[in-house]
């Protein structure tokens, strides 16, 4: 929102002395955030009105053209330009060099230099309105600013549009709840509370009533209409309004249109309150009736658009038709035009969430309906009906109120009285402040404070709503922010000196991390939460049984990963243009159909979803090792650091986008955990990946669960061990787990088997495989003799051939 | 004894410096250390030597039977180098130092391990919580009424056939949960994901990162909110940054802070990244809205607490200087790769 400095000085008499960057800042510190601070003259410095003499094109450029421009002072410059719309003898905005510009209305203000465009040399820049921060006042689209051929040639832009203010640019989210400061009057009001001065009365007179017409209002929509004002006003010649108000409101954002609708937009802009004007010969019956929209109903606003009404909608009608979008935008055929010379004015106050919603579905962002929807103060809309009425009586000293001002009101005020305790209030703030200082900065802001010597009684004004202010604790934020943040001196809390409770969860989580970046050389991944039907299809998933989003924005983003590869996929897919190997993992949530841990709240027997985290990752290699291996080494370094007590498991595969002859489980204490395989062959040649690619994935919150810390340190060995290398021919479809176990069970000295070679030649026979492997023969009580030990080698040899048909190969 | 030895030595290293050849070095090798050498004849005698004396003497023996030793390792080598027969290798020392596969941790991550250390150290807890949540822990909770417009569909993912289910939109959701399940007083911080239904650009994501933080305690005050959010930000910018708090609203607190840190990138002078204001906003603040100590099942008169909201995607990328926010999700190995 743009706020006038000049606007904001006749309700408050700001010091002269007093840098407006310096206001600006007492602002952001006590109320809301200035953004930006714009000292017009300061702005439009070296910008002068310059005229189109010629035109030719550039020899270098289709959509450029080289113009020459006059300057004023004799001065012809030679400037190129990329507008459409630039013609012979039109007067623009010509920046000369050393002025301020946004190049195409974007970043950073520069300052403009000559330059060569395209090798033709440019003095200027003949602006379009972004680019000189005047997007309110000129249209944009039509390419560079036009003022037409009035103007004279070579006049400063502030002056020659009548720029000599500063404008505050405030952020309008820091204001959503006091819509008391959507208007230049709230905002002095502010001001004089913060600079101690008096905040100047506005010029209200009691409007005299007619009788010539009877204005008729029946709301029957009382939902979302709460009250309505109107009244009819005679005499009316419209025509545009004075300077000084076109100013005002061109420094404000708003551009001037004739009189009462000026009048009526200088009224929302200094009071907040907005109001809208119809004329009355389209008014049939002198009837307003507020009443719900049809469904389907077509109503044609005022920019020319017909728009599509729902039945939750609300509009002002006359006796046959609709008027008014309430609150939003007026209707075309009842608007003020150039001969009208009666009016029917409108104060009303609609139902602020139903403005809300009203706009937002047809996509109508007006000032009125942003006003409306922060619940205006219903008492505002008398005030707002004889402020305008003052100033069409101002502007046109002839007109005159024919009818009554009808007033259907059933909205209902309520009175608040706060109770503020003192020593409440110097507690919440942690520093006194003086009880003087506490009533007179309540006073400055319009609130009734009666002493009730601990207590204060305070009544806020109706302009500082409900939803503004209700409690003491709203209060602690009015004393305390005006008395000033920085005068708080900043005192840490002391409490008693205790270790915070370990989340165990994040411990083990970031153990893992630290393993799979560290030892394992793998990469972190995040992933959205979400994932689209083309990602669940490629892994064969059902889409059903996802939970899906009501509002999703994207394709890409519609349902809710119930699995990581869901995701982890599409990353390998984007990732191998640009790799030939890849090792990611990820740790995040998945979102389940079936009902979890987390309660909907404290009292209710409802679950929310299922969302446990998991971790997952996937390993592919550019050379020929076996993935499937490295994928099932990541699961045991990772369970052996956890100290979980784990097996694989061969099981059968459930899940449809794996490899399900390379697939085991990984099990703790009998329960699944997790899982190790390949991705198939079906998705790899959908994906056109040539490469394997391993899988695995463990369930953290079940990890959670068998992870340990207690690991204690082994006696160093003391007597020395004897290796002995085996190597053996064996039928493939005998598994190494087998034989292994029937290896450690030759003897209690084998303390450790470790397989160290597997190869499969046509020379072993074509179901034959070749094992080799060490096995380590140690005595926690004596030294081992090499002849125990090749008795023992000999012993499982012909043990492993009698059980798996194994022979020796004696090559070792 | 001891002379006769120091000039045994003296002579060994004197022949052994002469000799040219390894086989002279082996021959003067066994001439002195063999068994039969001259030190090992002298190392003989030592048992003839009275008690006092043979500890010392025997010890001086051994001293120069290892000096010599190592002396004539190095005439050896020198030797074989002269003969080529162990030749230096040539290295080129600027080749590159083995490439160890090294793994990445998304920035994040990281970002949010330095954030947990500044406030476990301050003494809160830790604490995460669902993503998918109830309408009553994300709004209701937080003394946002069903009509407020921060409830929007505009604003928050809803999820379909769900009533009353949403992906949060802050991690704010946790404050009512942190209080029910642990009781007062509180110090703990939410690190996690939070959802907007947002259209994406450089700047702007459906999916980022936020740190919430929540103390409660008895006669929590303004000066305590002030005092902690300075101490917050300088032990999360190890800088000695300005902070500044000014008004702010969230429905959830009150009174409500933005809470200002000097531009990190121009140090207050003004600059792109501070919208030539030499601020830059850090932090949504304020103390607990008695409403949202109520739902907690508390007595807001006994208790008060601030609550602070921290952007922590908005840290990461202001502290790796990354434009563009839609990287952190891409799951590309060329920017996570650079962690």
């Amino acid at each position: 929102m743009k706020i006038s400095l000049n606007w904001l000085k006749q309700y408050v008499d700001i010091p002269k002395g007093l840098d407006p960057k310096e206001l600006a800042l007492k602002l952001t510190m006590s109320t809301v955030e200035v953004e930006e601070v714009i000292d017009q003259r300061e702005r439009y410095q070296n910008m002068v009105i310059g005229e189109i003499v010629d035109i030719t094109d550039h020899p270098q450029a289709d959509k450029l053209k080289v113009c020459k421009v006059n300057a004023g002072k004799g001065q012809k410059l030679q400037v190129i330009c990329g507008a459409d719309n630039i013609r012979k003898g039109m007067k623009g905005i010509l920046a000369l060099p050393g002025a301020m510009v946004k190049w195409h209305g974007q970043g950073e203000l520069v300052k403009l230099e000559k330059t060569k465009i395209r090798g033709v040399e440019s003095s200027g820049m003949l602006c379009a309105p972004s680019e000189v921060s005047l997007a309110e006042e000129f249209k944009e689209e039509e390419g560079v600013v036009d003022l037409g051929e009035e103007g004279k040639v070579g006049q400063p832009i502030a002056e020659a549009l009548g720029f000599d203010d500063v404008i505050f640019n405030i952020d309008n989210k820091s204001i959503t709840h006091r819509p008391d400061l959507w208007g230049h009057y709230g905002l002095a009001r502010e001001i004089a509370a913060l600079l101690n001065k008096k905040l100047k009365d506005l010029k209200v007179d009691d409007a005299e009533e007619g009788n010539d017409v009877d204005l008729k209002i029946k709301i029957e929509d009382k939902e979302n209409c709460f009250r309505y004002i109107g009244a009819v006003i005679g005499n009316i010649k419209v025509e545009p309004s004075p300077l000084w108000m076109q100013t005002l409101l061109t420094s404000a954002g708003m551009r001037p249109i004739n009189n009462i609708v000026d009048i009526t937009n200088y009224v929302m802009l200094e009071l907040g309150r907005p109001s809208h004007a119809f004329d009355r010969r389209e008014i049939k019956g002198d009837a307003i009736i507020v009443r719900r929209a049809k469904q389907g109903e077509k109503f044609k606003t005022l920019d020319g658009q017909e728009r599509g009404l729902t039945s939750a909608m609300c509009l002002v009608c006359d006796s046959k038709r609709a008027v008014d979008l309430a609150g939003i935008m007026g209707g075309e055929n009842s608007e003020i035009k150039n001969d009208t010379t009666e009016i029917i004015l409108e104060l009303a106050n609609f139902n602020p969430v139903n403005i809300r919603k009203t706009s937002t579905q047809l996509g109508l962002r007006t000032e009125s309906a942003a006003r409306f929807e922060k619940s205006l103060d219903p008492s505002l809309a008398e005030l707002g009906m004889k402020r305008i009425i003052t100033l069409i009586k101002e502007l046109i000293p002839r007109a005159k109120v024919i009818s009554r001002v009808a007033d259907v009101n059933y909205g209902r005020e309520e009175k608040r009285n706060i109770e503020l305790d003192l020593d409440f209030l110097n507690r919440r703030i942690g520093q006194k402040i003086p009880k003087k200082e506490v009533i007179s900065i309540l006073e400055n802001l319009s609130f009734q404070v009666k002493d009730n010597q601990e207590k204060l009684l305070v009544i806020p004004p109706s302009f500082r709503t409900a939803k503004d202010i209700s409690i003491p604790e709203d209060l602690v934020e009015e004393v305390a922010r005006i008395y000033g943040y920085d005068k708080i001196i900043p005192v840490m809390p002391l409490v008693s000196m205790e270790t915070p409770a370990v989340n165990n969860e994040l411990v083990i989580e970031r153990k893992i991390k630290d393993i799979l970046s560290q030892s394992l050389g793998a990469a972190e991944v995040y992933n959205y939460s979400f994932t689209s039907e083309k990602n669940i299809n490629q892994l064969g998933l059902k889409i059903d049984d996802h939970l899906e989003l009501a509002n999703s924005i994207s394709q890409e983003q519609k349902y809710l990963r119930q699995n990581l590869f869901e995701n982890l996929v599409a990353n390998l897919e984007s990732n191998l243009r640009f790799f030939d190997e890849l090792n990611i993992f990820e740790i995040g949530r998945v979102y389940l159909k079936e009902a979890g841990n987390f309660k909907f709240n404290n009292k209710s027997q409802n679950f929310l979803p299922r969302q446990e985290k998991y971790l997952a990752g996937l390993k592919l290699s550019a050379g020929k090792e076996e993935v499937f291996y490295q994928a099932k080494g990541i699961i045991e370094i990772i369970l052996k650091n956890l100290e979980v007590d784990f097996e694989f498991a061969q099981g059968q595969a459930k899940i449809p986008w794996i490899d399900k002859n390379q697939y085991l489980e990984v099990r703790a204490l009998g329960q699944i955990i997790g899982f190790v395989s390949k991705l198939n062959p079906r998705l790899l040649n959908q994906l056109e990946i040539k490469q394997a690619a391993g899988v695995w994935e463990l369930n953290f919150n079940q990890l959670l669960k068998y992870a340990q810390d207690r690991k204690k340190y082994q006696p160093l060995p003391k007597f020395p061990k004897i290796i002995y290398d085996l190597s053996l021919i064996v039928p493939k479809a005998v598994l190494w787990e087998n034989i292994e176990k029937e290896v450690y069970e030759a003897s209690p000295l084998i303390n450790k088997v470790e397989l160290f070679d597997v190869y499969e030649i046509a020379m072993l026979g074509p179901d034959k495989r070749s094992l080799a492997f060490h096995v380590y023969f140690q005595s926690q009580d004596r030294t081992l003799e090499a002849r125990e030990a090749e008795e023992l080698r000999e012993k499982i040899i012909k043990l492993l051939n009698k059980k798996f048909k194994a022979e020796a190969r004696r090559v070792l | 004894m001891k002379d006769q030895l120091t000039k045994l030595k003296d002579q060994a290293v004197k022949e052994f410096k002469k000799s040219n050849v390894l086989d002279d070095l082996k021959k003067l090798q066994t001439k002195y250390l063999g068994r039969k050498g001259e030190l090992t004849k002298v190392l003989r005698q030592v048992k003839d030597l009275a008690e006092a004396e043979r500890p010392k003497i025997g010890q001086y023996a051994n001293q120069i039977k290892g000096e010599l030793e190592v002396l004539i390792k190095d005439i050896e080598y020198e030797l074989k180098q002269k003969s080529g027969a162990q030749k230096e290798e040539l290295i080129d020392v600027t080749l590159p130092g083995t490439k160890y596969q090294q793994g990445h941790l998304h920035p994040n991550t990281i970002v949010q391990r330095q954030l947990e250390e500044v406030f476990k150290n301050m003494g809160f807890m830790v604490l995460e919580g669902p993503e998918l949540e109830s309408e009553y822990y994300n709004f209701e909770a937080l003394n946002i009424p069903p009509s407020h417009p921060a409830r929007d569909i505009q604003d928050t993912f809803y999820i379909k056939n769900k009533p009353g289910l949403l992906m949060r939109a802050h991690t704010s959701n946790q404050q009512v949960r942190a209080i029910e399940k642990y009781g007062v007083p509180l110090r703990a911080v939410f690190p996690g994901r939070v959802f907007r239904n947002e259209a994406t650009d450089a700047s702007h994501e459906t999916t980022f990162y936020q740190l919430e933080g929540l103390m409660i305690d008895k006669d929590i005050s303004v000066t305590h909110l002030i005092a902690s959010m300075k101490a917050m930000l300088k032990g999360i910018l190890k800088k000695d940054v300005e902070v500044r708090l000014r008004p702010g609203y969230f429905p959830f607190v009150e009174p409500g802070f933005e809470v200002d840190v000097s531009c990190l990138i121009c140090g207050g002078q003004g600059c792109s990244v501070c919208k030539q204001t030499g601020w830059v906003e850090m932090v949504g603040s304020g103390l607990v809205h008695p409403n949202v100590i109520k739902a907690g099942g508390l007595d807001s008169k006994e208790w008060s607490g601030f609550a602070f909201g921290l952007g922590l995607t908005r840290l990461v990328m202001l502290k790796y200087g990354i434009d563009d926010i839609r990287l952190l999700q891409s799951g590309d190995l060329r920017f996570l790769n650079q962690f």
